[in-house]
């Protein structure tokens, strides 16, 4: 067995997956570290549910490794996870107290949490009505309800507020921030509505194609997603100096004819009168702002 | 391991679908001993009939039926995902699933002989002291049971699909058979004396001599037991190497 130096709870190398001469998952080196809410984006049929079913041992890769926990003992490891992939698999005849009494077993929980738990997903009142007369939201929460089963300390979410209503969605962000943060518990989670996963995530994984484009911890996505100014003048490597006197922290990045200068606190008053001052010709300052969404539509390939 | 064979046997405990199942069979049992005593049949003795009473019900057809809704269940319910997902191995499913599906197996096998036993005394057949090759019988049958049984299981843990399942259980075999038997005799239609019968290895045919009450020959004591165990191992090892590679 070998075991990482890292503290990497998810870590995969060259992962791919093919079907015939179809390769779903390209080579691909995922990182998710102890205590990161990671955000796994991508379009439909880009790769996303193909890995997670990798990492839990539902489907065989065709090449390259993983470690969980740090770990290539995967069974083992994979006792410690809890997960929710597509939509929940659910014995429909039984209630979702038998539901979850039965995969208590499997995940050596004690039945006294299965009260516990289902009223923690809001299903502590539906007494004997079975699975199969619930709508998909509270299948949905059943799902999630299961997955916390034994206090795993990674939960592998694929779409989980899939069928939830505005309130549900929050229950389930809430629950998931509360989790982490109480318990410490590692969530790889993935989700089409990226305003809501932004709300929580700490980190980003982008997969396009099979390819995972990029891995970006929130802050990072924040810096490249804020304010700047977008300044237009023939004599951007004058200007960026004057500007660096003005405020040495501002980050600047000259073009050929403008320069983008990302300072919070710097005032474009003050900035235009610097450069005047200075002998620069400014056609004009304006504030650009990357959106989230406009980031990550780019990077999976434009929109679906 | 422990925890796979707690929850096959909490599911099993609670399936509705293996009670009518069998339910259904002792029903069936009880209605055609009725009748056999309405229309004044020549009666066995209660013991004799207790031996036959695998082969002689409707038991080994509920069962392909019971072992398709078993084995399928988790893999059309798609909670096998739930299963793989807690880092149990594919082979301990399966052969949890195998274990537990069988002793089902040998406790309706018990409970149906027990069951004909116990209706045909009430009705007034006489009772026999069971003889020693009664008891051969009995081991014989349920070495068979295990054929049937790895038979049923493996097929429908490679075909995944339940009703798909039931349909090979319940005709799928009898008719390959009748297909091969048909092949055989029109390729060999000119050998002088080809007298091979493919169908001499069906299960089924297997059973006949065990139940009979006659004493076995030589090449049926053979057959006895070598097809059942054949057929487990080459039906229980194909189950086990689909069930390795399938993605769920």
């Amino acid at each position: 067995m070998s075991e990482s130096q890292n503290n990497y709870v998810v870590e995969t190398n060259n992962l791919t997956k093919t079907y015939g001469s179809k390769t779903v998952l390209d080579h691909v080196n995922m990182h998710v570290a102890q205590g990161d809410i990671y955000g796994f984006i991508g379009k439909n049929g880009a790769g996303k549910t193909t890995l997670m079913k990798l990492l839990l041992g539902m489907s065989q890769p065709t090449s390259g490794t993983m470690s969980l926990f740090g770990t290539d003992k995967l069974s083992l490891a994979r006792h410690h996870i809890g997960s929710l992939i597509e939509e929940p698999a659910l014995y429909h005849g039984c209630t979702a107290a038998e539901n979850m009494r039965r995969f208590a077993i499997l995940a050596n929980a004690d039945t006294s949490e299965v009260d516990e738990i289902l009223r923690f997903v809001g299903l502590g009142d539906v007494g004997t009505k079975k699975v199969g007369k619930f709508s998909l939201g509270m299948k949905q929460r059943l799902g999630i309800a299961i997955a916390m089963l034994g206090h795993p300390d990674l939960l592998i979410l694929d779409e989980p507020i899939n069928g939830l209503d505005p309130e549900g969605i929050k229950e389930i962000r809430d629950l998931l921030l509360r989790l982490n943060r109480e318990q410490g518990v590692t969530v790889l989670v993935s989700s089409h509505l990226l305003d809501e996963l932004a709300k929580i995530t700490t980190r980003y994984g982008i997969i396009n194609h099979g390819r995972l484009v990029e891995e970006i911890s929130a802050e990072d996505l924040m810096k490249q997603c804020q304010q700047k100014l977008h300044i237009v003048t023939e004599q951007p490597a004058v200007a960026a100096k004057l500007i660096k006197k003005l405020s040495p922290k501002a980050k600047i990045t000259a073009n050929e004819n403008s320069l983008d200068v990302v300072d919070e606190k710097l005032e474009s008053a003050k900035v235009n009168q610097a450069l005047v001052n200075g002998g620069v010709d400014v056609t004009s300052i304006t504030f650009a702002a990357d959106k989230m969404e406009d980031y990550f539509i780019q990077r999976m390939g434009g929109r679906a | 391991m422990m925890n796979l064979l707690k929850f096959e046997w909490r599911k099993l405990r609670q399936s509705k679908a293996l009670y009518i199942v069998y339910g259904l069979g002792l029903v069936t049992i009880t209605l055609m001993m009725l009748l056999s005593k309405i229309m004044g049949a020549k009666a066995d003795n209660a013991t004799a009939m207790m031996t036959s009473a695998i082969g002689g019900s409707s038991m080994i057809s509920l069962t392909g039926i019971y072992l398709a809704l078993f084995a399928c269940g988790d893999y059309s319910q798609h909670t096998i995902k739930n299963i793989y997902a807690r880092g149990y191995s594919r082979t301990a499913v399966y052969f949890s699933k195998y274990l537990v599906s069988l002793l089902v197996v040998f406790a309706a096998a018990i409970m149906y002989m027990v069951y004909t036993f116990l209706l045909a005394v009430i009705f007034g057949n006489h009772v026999q002291n069971i003889s020693a090759f009664q008891w051969g019988s009995f081991a014989l049958q349920f070495l068979w049971l295990i054929g049937i049984h790895g038979l049923y299981f493996g097929l429908s843990t490679m075909v995944e699909k339940t009703g798909i399942a039931v349909a090979l259980n319940l005709f799928g075999i009898t008719l390959v058979f009748s297909l091969l038997d048909l092949l055989i005799n029109l390729i060999f239609v000119k050998v002088d004396n080809f007298n091979f019968n493919i169908t001499d290895y069906q299960l089924e045919y297997v059973l006949m001599p065990l139940i009979s009450g006659q004493a076995l020959t030589k090449a049926e004591l053979i057959r006895a037991l070598v097809i059942p165990l054949s057929y487990a191992v080459v039906f229980v090892g194909g189950g086990w190497l689909v069930s390795q590679r399938r993605d769920v």
